[in-house]
């Protein structure tokens, strides 16, 4: 029924129906790769604001018609994946990824994910063009992505820290019918399977045969080690430009978890401006921290890839020790949000001259704050240290800025360094309401377009129309980011100035308040609820506190429930009852007088 | 500032996580030396800085983390010697 439900937004395969045979075209030569378009376009778009120009609505929701366009200049080789594979022909025996105790070099790498990906295509041959991997932090994880984009596909990022119920939403948002899973997430498989109506086909590598979960869920279709066909069995599936890279799923403010389209352009477009500006080559090791759920990922993933680096993972332990981490691997990059320089300050893990071995520092997911920046160069001497901005909307990240000791603080606000200018190809505007630009000098909302434009929201049109416009005056659909930024005086770099709506960032995680608030309703059977970011950091807020319009209400039982539907990052820390919580004068939650009440209490 | 003892750090760290403790249906007494924080879910990676924190305000003194490894920074025994050697460190 899922299916259905997104069969217009997806060509299911119905030719080649002969599972012997290569499930992929090779290279475009012969036509039939474009007969897996996600998307029916008439014409290839310049630039994927084009699209949107009043057909974004008729392009998501219009039934999807096999065609083939053997003219079609825009299908590339294996997309996002290109970078790797043409690294692991440069450098096949350099290593391209360290797990803990586990290295692989490029070559053995891509033969774990092309195994996994010529599984894939033998085994679920149908289904969307889209492929869940439910694995972190191990090689299933790092091989599992490469194998959806190995086969054509774009991956769906799940995480076994997040609640089940909210990993099933996904899993059902996206349609997915082929999933990879990992060990560690094995664990909580059971509980998300239960919540999914339609078939899935599910690899677990780590394990040798599946015999007992093949008993217990005879709907769907496992496949174990023993299962696996040959690395040598993979053909390179084509992929358009405009086919989706990966799927995203950001905080909703309406309660659901939203899907981010990210195409193959938008994210090559990405890497490629990344590259031009921070090189990388084959003796970087660079650090890849962030969970696979978190786009932040990308920029530790493919962007070293393509240059022939060396990724380090750490494990869910080595991650507490950040600065040992750093040292143990003689890391030459290191990515991540601005809160881990916090952590290492207090752990003692940032005095000065500590980590000379990085070259590049690359803060990227929150604001990043002066003393912070400060911190981390006394520490990093011979590192360039960024403050990278950008939403999921744009592709991980579209501005950058270059920290540097005597002129950065000039050009703070607040203890705020700047987000600094566009990516080269990306076009910035400060607007007001209206979509009209602001006076420089002035506050206004910032809107962006260019190349890393996504498509908008999985299956969710309305939202897309509010977040994705045109302003009135231009041709080019632009990105409402609903970040607050100074529009830049004569060349001076943009500067951060806080949120337009009721988003939060707590450790780099987007949170809308609205989802938190409308789960609270939800468990509590209360008409308001309010969820405030508290204590405020430089960066965001430690935590959320919860005010539920209520004079009694079970806790305990509201903890137990609220965690079960939201990631631990969004479970509040504490909650108050206030029956008559206050309300402004036109009616809405008065949001600043409990944020007073709490500021009166430190 | 009086010295502290690797006993008083755990009995604080006991007290401090006796809920989550409970909740996971593990008796006080029966935790080892050996229990590990991290592993058994009593805190996650970002309860470092809580832990941290909450060590520092009650024993009133700063401690220098990064000699501990991220192996033994939430091992309760290796955890509970180091805070006390931080406190004889800070003394002498």
């Amino acid at each position: 029924m899922i299916l259905r439900l997104f069969a217009f937004v997806i060509y299911r395969r119905t030719e080649d129906s002969d599972l012997n045979r290569p499930q992929e075209p090779p290279w475009p030569g012969n036509g039939a790769h474009l007969s897996k378009r996600a998307f029916k376009i008439a014409a290839p778009p310049a630039d994927p604001a084009d699209i949107r120009s009043g057909e974004l609505e008729t392009m998501i929701v219009q039934p999807i018609v096999a065609q083939r366009c053997p003219g079609d200049a825009q299908a590339s080789w294996a997309g996002l994946a290109s970078g790797f594979l043409q690294s692991c022909d440069r450098f096949p025996d350099s290593r391209a990824l360290v797990l803990d105790d586990v290295v692989l070099s490029y070559a053995q790498l891509r033969e774990h994910a092309a195994a996994l990906a010529a599984t894939l295509m033998y085994h679920a041959a149908d289904g969307p063009l889209l492929t869940a991997v439910f694995a972190n932090r191990s090689l299933t994880a790092y091989a599992g992505l490469l194998a959806a984009l190995f086969r054509g596909h774009g991956y769906v990022p799940l995480n076994h820290k997040l609640p089940a119920a909210r990993t099933t939403a996904m899993l059902r948002q996206s349609g997915c019918t082929a999933l990879i899973v990992d060990q560690t997430s094995e664990s909580q498989l059971p509980d998300v399977l239960s919540g999914v109506d339609h078939a899935m086909t599910v690899l677990l590598p780590h394990r040798r045969e599946a015999q007992e979960l093949i008993d217990r869920w005879p709907a769907h279709h496992f496949v174990a080690a023993d299962g696996f066909r040959s690395a040598d069995s993979w053909e390179p599936a084509a992929v358009s430009s405009d086919a989706l890279a990966y799927l995203l799923f950001t905080s909703g403010s309406t309660g659901d978890p939203k899907g981010v389209m990210v195409t193959q352009r938008n994210v090559l477009a990405f890497v490629e401006a990344m590259v031009e500006r921070y090189g990388f080559d084959e003796s970087d090791r660079v650090a890849q921290v962030s969970d696979l759920t978190f786009d932040l990922s990308i920029m530790g993933l493919f962007v070293p890839w393509q240059q022939g680096a060396c990724l380090c993972c750490p494990t869910d332990r080595q991650v507490t020790k950040p600065g040992r981490f750093i040292t143990q691997n003689e890391l030459t990059t290191w990515i991540s949000v601005p809160s881990v320089i916090t952590f290492m300050k207090r752990l003692g893990e940032l005095k000065p001259g500590r980590h000379a071995t990085l070259r590049r520092s690359l803060f990227c997911g929150e604001a990043l704050s002066l003393e912070a920046a400060h911190a981390w160069q006394a520490a990093a001497p011979n590192s360039i240290v960024e403050n990278l901005y950008g939403p999921t909307e744009l592709t991980v990240a579209c501005s950058y800025y270059r920290y540097d000791v005597r002129q950065t603080p000039l050009e703070s606000l607040d203890g705020i360094v700047p987000i600094g200018e566009p990516f080269p190809k990306m076009t910035f505007r400060v607007v007001d309401d209206s979509l009209q630009d602001v006076v420089p000098g002035e506050t206004g909302e910032l809107i962006a377009t260019g190349p890393q434009l996504s498509l908008g929201y999985w299956g969710d049109s309305n939202r897309t129309a509010t977040a994705f416009l045109r302003p009135p005056d231009s041709e080019r659909t632009f990105y409402c980011t609903g970040d607050l930024v100074r529009s830049p005086i004569n060349g001076e770099p943009m500067t951060y100035v806080g949120r337009k709506d009721q988003q939060i960032k707590i450790l780099g995680y987007r949170i809308e308040l609205g989802e938190v608030e409308a789960v609270l309703r939800d468990v509590v059977g209360v008409s308001i609820a309010v969820a405030v970011g508290w204590p405020r950091t430089s960066s965001g807020a430690e935590g959320i506190v919860a005010f539920l319009g209520t004079d009694t209400a079970d806790l305990e039982d509201v903890e137990r429930k609220v965690r079960h539907r939201l990631p631990e990052y969004m479970v509040p820390r504490e909650y108050r009852l206030v029956p008559d919580i206050p309300l402004s004068t036109n009616g809405k939650v008065d949001r600043q007088v409990l944020l007073a009440t709490l500021e009166a209490e430190k | 500032m009086a010295s502290v003892s690797s006993r008083q750090v755990r009995a604080f760290l006991l007290d401090t996580y006796a809920e989550p403790l409970a909740r996971k249906g593990i008796s006080i007494e029966s935790v080892t030396d050996d229990f590990d924080l991290l592993r058994e879910g009593i805190i996650d990676s970002l309860g470092i800085l809580d832990m941290v924190t909450a060590l520092e305000s009650q024993f009133e003194m700063s401690i220098d983390f990064e000699e501990l490894d991220a192996e033994k920074l939430t091992h309760l025994g290796s955890l509970c010697r180091y805070v006390e050697a931080s406190g004889k460190r800070l003394a002498s």
